[in-house]
């Protein structure tokens, strides 16, 4: 793009109240930096001076089904921790509900997603989140920050007596770390989960998904008791209890007195019914005095994983789903900046992705990818998607797409191998039914990646 | 998209009844005229009129149905002299409609009294929705056909296809059957909150529930018409499932079975357009060409063409019939419990028959019937001998309580 075009690029996005400063780079992938304002995008504000201080070290941020940006491990985990979470609502259920200035406990908290749903959930809410594994405990953290949720995260596990334990780190699978890991057993509960969801994979594909998800590091792991941790963050009470630490929930519950046990009002618990272990559970429930219910998320039919919910009977409760998450999100805000910049009248081409920085000097120095093919090369790729959609020696210059048998269908195929080969927006979607004979539309192409090649630096 | 070629609707025109008929097809191409994001143009098709030629009758028609559209409560609709530049959607509705025909009627049909026309359009029987949530709170329309204290049957048809394409199940079983079923989540009820809901076929199987609960009904006989049997295999595993049919499936089978080019075609389709909602839109460009028009049923265009009316339904179209068409059913298979039926034809040459005949070989004690006849859309004509064979399956299974 030149110069010219980029300036007035840049001065579109900053009419997004959103964009504080703008600069628009690159040659074959037009990407457009942006200062998000702190005033309008106070999340992204916050998120890019997180990263700016370096805080994310070995996180990355994600935002599943484009809804919650959240720093993260890996993206299959955290999309599963949303859906189940969020979505699918598997903590207030049955009566569970959090308080306005409630207290809750988050024990096993990963990368700390129940915690800031309990954020979302009712006003002036304090969550102590226990989180063993570090890299974990700091995603928590660096969440809780972005999303301005009062969490304390503390990094060490809680068991029945305070100490050390061994414990099995899973970095491609950390929802089932624990110090009861065991990878045989372990390998078929994750088996069972895949088969049972729509991550199902066939034959040895699979296999290896499961091998590489369960790739084992040992840790060792300072442990307290919940009876502990209440004393040292002076928790008055505590509105629910949230405990979710593979296997360990009966040493967590273990090592509640009795006098803290009659402080906790809620609780749900993921109980993996190993030797009665649920009937246990819900028996000391029981005898505590809470009502208690359970069910089971249909995808984790095949596992002997439970969700056990308790509250005493004179907690307040109220059916509610869900609440969604804020609604300022990177997926959202980033498209309505470059729609908002596309309907303004212009010849500067609208950029093809915008990067999220604190400061516009993270843009500099920065080298735009190549463009993916060089113009001579359109009619090979042209040429190899029309043979493959209408046989050998078809593709002629006088041939036309729809004399051939094209329909709107085999136009959307064409779209996508010229898409796959040469990258978006090198010609118009619809172009076949304005060009509809081989020869226009290898003219077509031609014309769009030229004018590609020319909107490159300089 | 279906591939069939056109065939003659099955009601022939009547001009003494003309207006009733034109309240009729206003009603059922009324869903996808109020898909649209402006008000549809209409151009009279279906008589032997030369293009062009507008006048007095011109007038006349469109204050017709101007009138007829207020008097059923119904959006208007613009009326071009030619089709030319209307889009696929507004030449599905003006086909349904045929207002060449009526141009050529006597002046009398045009100027219908007033009293004339508000019978016409009293007469109109249109499906009225409940609305649902689902467990993620997705709102849906279902509905209900047939006694309440019969035995339920819940028909999951296609993913965002209206309700008015299964209308003939619902008239048929719902003699001695209560008839429960939904729309898509997303695509109908208004559902702002649509990002944020679950799109896997998981989360689709659990409407089906919330359909039963809506209705208070237990447990129910369900028919899974072509990618409607991936989601009732889905909600299998509960026992409010009584028995399972499925018909015409589209199934993801891994390499196990083939898939029709058709099949494949629409499964990159999906997810393409479920990508993102710019890609959507651009591919939205190609599908609003009345040349998508070319291998729809005409009789059902104005049904099949429905989630592809608009950028935004094409997008979430794509994330749900997406899922329904890419997650691998093979995993569900072995825990089907149900007395299970499996109908498919060698004649489909939509969702390939070889995906029904792997799925009844790997459901324990399914049985399946292939009928010689029969295309894929055969699974919505609900034929005499097809509501034989669901009578009978239904019949011979049985069904105790869930009322």
């Amino acid at each position: 793009m030149h110069e010219d075009a980029e300036r007035e690029m840049a001065a579109r996005l900053l009419e997004h109240p959103a964009v504080a400063e703008a600069v628009v780079r690159g040659g074959g992938e037009r990407v457009a930096y942006l200062v998000p304002d702190a005033r309008h995008a106070p999340l992204l504000h916050r998120a890019c001076r997180l990263e700016a201080e370096g805080r994310l070290d070995g996180l990355s941020w994600h935002e599943p089904e484009g809804a919650l940006l959240v720093a993260q491990l890996n993206r299959t985990e955290t999309d599963f921790l949303y859906r189940e979470i969020f979505s699918d609502n598997a903590y207030l259920r049955h009566g569970i509900t959090i308080p306005a200035d409630g207290v809750v406990v988050d024990v096993g908290a990963n990368i700390g997603m129940f915690s800031l749903l309990a954020a979302a959930s009712a006003p002036g809410v304090r969550i102590v989140a226990v989180e063993p594994v570090a890299e974990l405990a700091r995603a928590a953290a660096v969440n809780a920050e972005l999303h301005g949720a009062d969490v304390t995260v503390l990094n060490h596990g809680l068991g029945s007596d305070a100490g050390e334990v061994d414990f099995t780190y899973y970095p491609n699978n950390s929802v089932m770390s624990g110090m009861y890991a065991e990878a045989a057993a372990d390998r078929d509960v994750l088996r069972s989960y895949l088969v049972t969801g729509d991550g199902a994979q066939p034959g040895p594909q699979f296999d290896r998904l499961v091998a590489d998800r369960m790739t084992t590091e040992p840790r060792r792991c300072a442990v307290t008791t919940l009876t502990d941790v209440v004393a040292e963050q002076k928790l008055e009470r505590i509105d629910l209890l949230k405990v979710d630490v593979e296997k360990a929930e009966a040493d967590v519950l273990a090592g509640i007195d009795a006098a803290t046990w009659e402080r906790i009002d809620r609780l749900v618990v993921e109980v993996h019914d190993l030797e009665g272990r649920l009937e246990t559970v819900l028996a000391l429930l029981d005898s505590l005095g809470f009502e208690t219910a359970h069910d089971r998320d249909r995808r984790l039919e095949l596992t002997p994983c439970y969700n056990v919910y308790a509250r005493r009977p004179a907690a307040q409760t109220a059916t509610r789903t869900a609440p969604h998450p804020a609604q300022e999100t990177l997926t959202a805000l980033s498209s309505a900046v470059l729609r908002r910049a596309g309907d303004e009248p212009g010849e500067a081409a609208v950029p093809d992705r915008c990067v999220w920085v604190a400061d516009l000097s993270q843009a500099e120095g920065y080298a735009a990818p190549m463009a993916r093919q060089q113009p001579g090369d359109a009619p090979r790729a042209l040429t190899e998607a029309w043979t493959e959609l209408f046989g050998a020696g078809s593709a002629r210059p006088e041939a036309d797409f729809f004399d051939l048998g094209g329909d709107s269908l085999t136009a959307v195929r064409l779209l996508a191998r010229l898409e796959s080969q040469l990258g978006e927006e090198v010609v118009e979607p619809d172009i076949v039914f304005t060009a509809s004979r081989f020869g226009d539309l290898a003219t077509a192409v031609e014309a769009g990646l030229a004018k590609r090649g020319r909107a490159g630096p300089g | 998209m279906a591939e069939s070629p056109p065939t003659v609707d099955d009601e022939t025109f009547d001009g003494a009844d003309a207006v009733a008929r034109l309240a009729a097809d206003l009603a059922a191409t009324a869903p996808l005229a109020g898909a649209l994001e402006t008000v549809p143009r209409v151009a009279p098709l279906g008589g032997n009129r030369v293009d062009g030629e507008a006048g007095d009758g011109f007038d006349a028609l469109e204050r017709l149905l101007t009138r007829l559209a207020r008097e059923l409560g119904l959006p208007p609709l613009r009326l071009v002299p030619e089709p030319q530049g209307l889009t696929a959607p507004e030449l599905a509705i003006s086909g349904r409609l045929a207002l060449g025909a009526l141009l050529e009627q006597e002046a009398g049909v045009v100027d219908t009294d007033d009293d004339h026309l508000s019978r016409a359009a009293a007469r109109v029987a249109r499906p009225c929705p409940r609305l649902a949530h689902s467990r993620d709170g997705s709102p849906i329309h279902c509905y209900e056909a047939g006694p309440t204290d019969a035995p339920a049957v819940v028909l999951v048809t296609a993913c965002g296809m209206p309700v008015s394409l299964v209308r003939r199940w619902m008239a048929e079983l719902g003699d001695r059957f209560r008839v429960l079923t939904w729309e898509s989540r997303g695509l109908f009820a208004p559902d702002p909150g649509f990002d944020l809901r679950g799109h896997d076929v998981a989360a689709q199987a659990e409407d089906l529930y919330a359909v039963l609960d809506t209705f208070g009904v237990e447990a129910a006989h369900v028919m899974g018409l072509c990618g409607g049997a991936a989601v009732a295999l889905a909600a299998a595993p509960s026992p409010r499932v009584r028995s399972l049919s499925l018909w015409h499936g589209d199934y993801e089978l891994g390499d196990e079975a083939p898939k029709t080019e058709h099949q494949q075609d629409v499964q990159s389709l999906m997810v393409m357009a479920g990508e993102r909602r710019e890609r959507a839109a651009n591919l939205h460009k190609i599908l609003r060409r009345p040349n998508t028009l070319d291998k729809l049923r005409a009789d059902m265009a104005h049904e099949l063409i429905y989630p592809y009316a608009t950028a935004e339904l094409l997008h979430r179209y794509g994330r749900l019939n997406g899922a329904i068409m890419t997650t691998d059913c093979r995993p569900l298979l072995a825990g089907v419990h149900q007395p299970t039926l499996v109908v498919t034809s060698d004649a489909d040459t939509t969702a390939h028959p070889a995906g029904s005949a792997l799925v009844a070989e790997r459901i324990p004690g399914a049985r399946l019937r292939t009928p010689a006849r029969g295309d894929h859309l055969s699974a919505f004509d609900a034929a005499p001998a097809a509501i034989a064979l669901a009578r009978a399956f239904m019949d011979e299974v049985g069904f105790e309580g869930g009322m």
